[in-house]
């Protein structure tokens, strides 16, 4: 047998997987007794009345079907409906405050998509959680059937993703009778300086949005959900509307200042045409309940004629 | 002399483990802790049993290793600027933890090793192991060229994490910002757990070459005439100390500082003894991280600031601080 030359790494080594391993079999040791308990669909529920929402977008849906008497606690930033500010903040969606989630002691957290953390936290305290995707529109709605099945209400369900479904449909109607504009969407930039910029791939719901208020994402082949593109690329594609989304609001001032920098692209059709347009509310970047009220807004920044015509 | 200044950092240490879990964004009362024991599940307790204690033990055991592998490699790489994680450990774990972030199919839980962890743990093994192998020559290993081995393989994984930057979607990038800063809010006791195997047998590999370390500060002629096998020394401090680190950088993140500072701030207050440094160090760079831990996750309630801003923020001013007075005696 050969010797060994180094026997203080070699026991080192051999002590870190011996220790491993019974790390691996004491764990179940000091779990609390508490089970994994997560909602699966068609399961019979008990009826929710403690429930955290883990982003500003579940707090929407789950306030707009009525049940907002029932939510012990929201993510921050969600500002909508007012009367969420009132509930107390767990912290970021990211971050969210394990203690504080704990000592509202809730009998169910919503998260949106997956998140590790939570997740974990949840099944060992035993909360039961339900995760719902969001990203894009079809999933807006089948989470809001969702939601609704968990929380009893699946008839309010029904009624907001019907009515959601039906506004967007009409608006498609109306935008379908032009021929479509190409359209850059950005998603804000700093007064003096257009690098970095970024936007929206096709994977996500502003992209479905844009294309429903008869516009065409000129970046929709773009990699990535939300990619940065070059100046260079933005030229060559010549979009017809540019449109900035912004969450903050901001002055009339800087709206100036912003739109400055567009101009120095005199080339764009956007620009000799004069369709810049700055969106600045919160809700634009909130798929939610309100993306009717985005797509609307889309619309008519992209085809203006459209809408003033109604008016007169 | 010896024993009465680790009783000092033995005392300070045990005090902070004591007060720091009573300190959090609500208040607990010994009531509610004791008699959570007693069978009464009320939040507070649980809090205080599953929430405080486990992350006031992590902070300790995390910022004692990262004190104790900085003292070690500054004395092996002869370079007092030298951390733990200057040498593309942290860079790998980084790399690995990113890949982790960005693509939910690795998302896996084995008992207590959640995927995060084991792939950053992979990741500083790769570079560990990548670094140790570069190094190696018919003359033996380099301290130079290990250091070099190792800032080059920081700076590759550096390139491959600003590429899963440029090509992720924001919800992980942020995610990832976020485990960059450091933070030490696990869960139970269960992840707190899964560290020690890695963790415990690095640092015992260190304490036992404390001696050798010694001899190699003073010259590593003279400790070879005193029968030091240098070589091995020096591989085994390296693979010691890279396992520990790999361990707390898995788990809480890449956090700064303390590894750096509290061994200078040791070797000024208590001399150059690997074997008084090295303990020293442990308790020390524990009590840091702990209180700069309660102060992290008590500012900003209800959200919590990343500690690794803190332990700079006050780990910096307090270091000059020492540096000036120094200067001065």
């Amino acid at each position: 047998m050969k010797q060994i030359q180094n026997l203080p790494l070699a026991l080192t080594l051999a002590l870190v997987l011996l220790g491993s391993a019974v790390v691996y079999f004491l764990y179940d040791g000091v779990q609390d007794e508490t089970s994994a308990q997560r909602l699966s669909q068609g399961e019979a529920q008990p009826a929710i009345h403690r429930m955290i929402c883990a982003s500003p977008s579940i707090t929407e849906i789950v306030f707009s079907l009525g049940a907002g008497s029932r939510v012990v606690g929201v993510s921050a930033f969600s500002f909508y409906p007012p009367e969420a500010q009132a509930v107390t903040q767990i912290g970021g969606q990211i971050n969210p405050n394990r203690e504080r989630i704990l000592s509202l002691e809730p009998d169910l957290v919503i998260i949106q998509g997956r998140h590790q953390m939570l997740d974990r936290f949840c099944r060992e305290q035993g909360i039961p959680i339900l995760s719902v995707e969001i990203d894009r529109i079809e999933h807006i709605t089948s989470a809001i059937q969702r939601i609704g099945e968990v929380l009893d209400a699946e008839t309010a369900a029904e009624h907001l993703a019907t009515g959601i479904r039906q506004q967007l449909a009409d608006l498609a109607r109306k935008t379908q009778s032009r021929p479509p504009r190409s359209v850059f969407l950005g998603l804000g930039h700093t007064p003096g300086d257009l690098t970095g910029l970024m936007t929206t791939g096709s994977g996500t719901f502003l992209h479905e949005l844009i294309e429903l208020a008869g516009g065409r994402n000129i970046f929709a082949d773009a990699p990535g959900t939300y990619p940065r593109i070059s100046k260079e690329a933005l030229v060559r594609r010549r979009p017809d509307v540019i449109i900035e989304v912004l969450a903050e609001g901001i002055s009339p001032d800087n709206q100036v200042l912003l739109k400055a920098d567009w101009e120095r692209l005199a080339t764009l059709p956007a620009v000799q045409a004069g369709r810049i347009h700055f969106l600045t509310d919160d809700y634009l970047l909130i798929p939610g309940v309100r993306i009717a009220q985005t797509a609307k807004r889309l619309a008519a920044a992209i085809h203006p004629e459209l809408f003033e015509e109604r008016h007169d | 002399m010896k024993a009465k200044a680790l009783t000092g950092y033995a005392l300070l240490f045990l005090m902070v483990a004591l007060v720091s879990p009573w300190i959090g964004p609500g208040s607990i009362s010994p009531g509610e802790v004791a008699s959570y024991l007693q069978g009464d599940r009320q939040p507070a307790g649980d809090i205080f049993w599953h929430q405080r204690v486990p992350r006031v033990l992590l902070a300790l055991l995390a910022g004692g290793a990262l004190a104790v592998v900085g003292a070690s490699f500054q004395v092996l790489f002869r370079n007092p600027l030298v951390e733990p994680f200057t040498l593309g450990i942290s860079g790998g774990a980084a790399l690995g933890a990113f890949l982790t972030i960005s693509f939910p199919a690795l998302w896996a839980v084995w008992g207590p090793f959640g995927s995060l962890q084991i792939f950053a743990v992979l990741g500083a093994a790769a570079a560990l192991f990548l670094i140790q192998r570069l190094a190696r020559s018919p003359r033996g290993m380099s301290v130079y060229t290990l250091l070099l081995a190792g800032v080059t393989i920081s700076i590759i994984c550096a390139g491959g994490i600003l590429l899963l930057t440029y090509l992720a979607e924001p919800n992980s990038l942020v995610v990832f910002q976020r485990w960059m800063m450091g933070g030490l809010d696990i869960l139970g006791y269960g992840q707190l757990l899964g560290i020690l195997p890695l963790l415990l047998p690095g640092l015992g590999l260190l304490l036992y070459h404390a001696r050798d370390l010694n001899h190699i500060a003073l010259s590593e002629d003279l400790a070879l005439a005193q029968g030091v096998d240098v070589q091995l020394v020096r591989r085994n401090v390296f693979v010691g100390g890279g396992l520990a680190t790999a361990a707390v950088v898995s788990l809480v993140g890449p956090i700064g500082f303390v590894g750096l500072i509290v061994p200078h701030a040791v070797r000024r207050l208590s001399g150059v003894d690997l074997r008084m440094v090295l303990p020293a160090a442990f308790l020390l760079g524990g009590a840091a991280l702990a209180v700069c831990d309660t102060v992290a996750r008590t500012v900003l309630s209800p959200t919590e600031l990343p500690v690794g801003i803190i332990t700079a923020l006050i780990g910096g001013p307090l270091f000059i601080h020492l540096l000036i007075s120094q200067r001065w005696r």
